[in-house]
């Protein structure tokens, strides 16, 4: 990354006795789609209002396009937000409430039309602009407090999930849209959600937080297949996790002892040793193949407790003895066969598949 | 069914109870004798003519909607940042200064009108007057026009006014772009209260005015002189329905403000 547009830098933030923010650090690049993913109450809507200068960090320093943000109040931030609420100025209709901050650009009158209609035609709300505010539906009102955000050109454009109170088809329509309008504008995009799937879906890069921290700052690929950590890897999909002693390491392969479940494998994706530590042996379920007979390629042996057809795919839920938590697997639908609930099978994985946890 | 009758029965007799003794104020306002007694002697509008020739009477309304239209605005003027600061900022000492504000609430106007009445006259040496009677009404409408203003800035999305912010806003021009236009409702209420406080009060009046009467005031000194009554009546039942037209039209506004401005009600 060249010099990035903001630069978050060991950033906290105390609310009396409470602390939201412990010492963030993050860099987020110029045109980049970055979001910041939690459970709520994990910090990420305080960091995106520290960003939009709705509250000052309590320590720390935060620089946007390289000024400091300190003492800088929203109305002076190259920065406008989309509120989980939307915030649509409900004595206003739709013209006034997205070029109510145009009239401090102090633009010529002919640019100030130009902007908003051009603002209307992008968030497809043409036709509607002398509609009042309470006249609106969720996903029009949606969109109207987007209109006014980028109106102003903003150079971040902050989204307080800005999408959970749509339906699900609603969703996943603005969604694409968001992405193609992020790509089209080249603004850069901080979006706030709890939605891991959302997250996913749009992002370059991922800050996963939990409990006022980073747990893990990557790609939407390295989030999935190398997390961090047991939680990272618990709210980013499913993971299926086999408690284990780590023993000697070769390379970045582990060795470990399953206990009952005997000698397995693992790969580790950092260089912190886990020698003689307890452990997880994290398996995804789609990576897991689970049949009959296996040959050389199994590993475990389990019984299939459930099986449930989805068409494309077929998920399983296998008990394995000496296992606590059954194991989940998906595999994908390719022969049209299931196997039978109570079928005794094996169990198997590619060696680079396993990964440990501590 | 029975029990639907009990209560339209009880529900007739709670408005007769409470509204009874005021309409026999229009009633006798209506009747052609100097005396307020029944039998009723005839129909005449007589006292709403001599009303206004009863020169003292018309100079205490006079004074009286002046006192009430300075005391409004005043106390409005002052209700609305302390309305903004309690519901908005987060300060040491809030829930003190909280109750300090509404104590007037609770303390007998008979009190704190002796207490004004003290400090008035034997530390600050001010000659009794209409701007007493103001400002010891100014202290009493206080508690109900913050009241009033507290509860519309609640209602509605502390969101509105960081948006207004984030779209280039510096704070006072939020607070007539966004906070004003939505709170305006609440200011109406708050300054028809202030104003129908001030009209109607008694005992500050009586104890803290100097020469000048207010309306009240001057009706409870002509009460020995029953050929005044009259007058009285007939002036009292105009401010009756003045009043209440004011009351219905500033619910109304309350109440449509609460419908079409509340985000959360979309």
């Amino acid at each position: 990354m060249s010099e990035p547009l903001i630069h978050i830098e060991a950033v906290t933030k105390s609310f009396g006795s409470f602390t939201a923010l412990h010492g963030i650090d993050i860099d987020i690049g110029r045109g980049e789609f970055f979001s910041l993913l939690g459970a709520s109450g994990c910090g990420k809507t305080t960091l995106l209002r520290i960003l939009a200068g709705i509250e000052e960090p309590t320590t720390g320093q935060l620089l946007i396009d390289g000024q400091d943000m300190r003492g800088v109040p929203p109305e002076k931030r190259p920065t406008n937000m989309v509120f989980q609420s939307y915030a649509i100025f409900p004595h206003l209709n739709v013209e006034e409430n997205i070029g109510y901050g145009l009239r401090n650009l102090k633009l010529s009158r002919a640019e100030t039309r130009e902007r908003i209609g051009s603002a209307v035609e992008l968030v497809k709300l043409g036709g509607m602009e002398k509609r009042n505010a309470h006249a609106l539906s969720g996903g029009q009102r949606q969109r109207v407090a987007l209109a006014r955000a980028l109106v102003m050109r903003p150079k971040v454009l902050l989204l307080d999930e800005p999408l959970s109170a749509l339906d699900k088809k609603l969703r996943e329509e603005m969604q694409l849209e968001l992405r193609a309008m992020q790509r089209s504008l080249g603004i850069t995009f901080v979006f706030v959600t709890h939605d891991q799937e959302e997250a996913m879906t749009l992002s370059d890069r991922i800050a996963m937080m939990s409990d006022g921290r980073i747990l893990q700052l990557d790609t939407p690929k390295g989030l999935y297949e190398r997390p961090a950590n047991r939680e990272v890897a618990e709210f980013i999909g499913t993971m299926n996790l086999i408690p284990a002693k780590a023993g000697a390491a070769k390379g970045n392969q582990v060795s470990l002892d399953a206990g009952a479940l005997g000698k397995l494998e693992g790969r580790v994706a950092t260089d912190v040793s886990t020698s003689g530590r307890e452990v997880f042996l994290a398996l995804r379920p789609e990576r897991i193949s689970v049949g009959a007979d296996l040959g050389a390629n199994a590993r475990l042996k389990g019984k299939i407790a459930e099986a449930v057809y989805l068409g494309d795919r077929i998920t399983y839920v296998v008990a394995v003895n000496g296992l606590a938590q059954p194991l989940r697997v998906v595999n994908a639908n390719e022969t049209g066969e299931i196997l039978r609930i109570g079928a005794e099978v094996e169990i198997g994985w590619p060696d680079d598949s396993g990964l440990v946890l501590s | 069914m029975m029990k639907g009758w009990g209560l339209t029965t009880y529900a007739v007799l709670f408005i007769a109870f409470v509204y009874g003794p005021v309409l026999i104020l229009p009633l006798f306002s209506f009747n052609d004798s100097t005396f307020a007694t029944f039998p009723l002697a005839g129909f005449t509008t007589r006292h709403y003519v001599e009303m206004w020739g009863q020169g003292p009477m018309i100079g205490a309304l006079v004074n009286s909607l002046k006192i009430g239209l300075g005391v409004t605005l005043l106390t409005t003027a002052i209700a609305i940042p302390a309305a903004i600061s309690i519901t908005r900022f987060r300060f040491p000492g809030k829930p003190a200064i909280l109750s300090m504000l509404m104590l007037p609430l609770v303390v007998p106007s008979i009190v704190l009108a002796v207490a004004l009445l003290v400090i008035i006259l034997k530390f600050l040496n001010i000659p009794l007057s209409l701007w007493t009677v103001a400002a010891g009404h100014v202290l009493i409408a206080l508690p109900f026009c913050t009241s009033v203003l507290m509860s519309r800035l609640e209602g509605f999305d502390r969101s509105l006014e960081e948006a207004s912010r984030d779209l280039g806003s510096p704070p006072l021009q939020t607070f007539w772009r966004v906070t004003f236009p939505l709170a305006l409702p609440g200011i109406i209420s708050s300054l028809l209260l202030g104003f129908i406080i001030s009209f109607d009060e008694f005992v500050i009046a009586f104890f803290l005015t100097g020469t000048d009467n207010t309306l009240p005031v001057y009706l409870y000194s002509q009460l020995r002189f029953p050929n005044r009554l009259p007058g009285a009546l007939a002036l009292g039942s105009l401010i009756l329905v003045v009043s209440t037209v004011l009351v219905i039209v500033s619910e109304i506004i309350r109440k449509r403000g609460v419908q079409s401005d509340n985000p959360g009600d979309f």
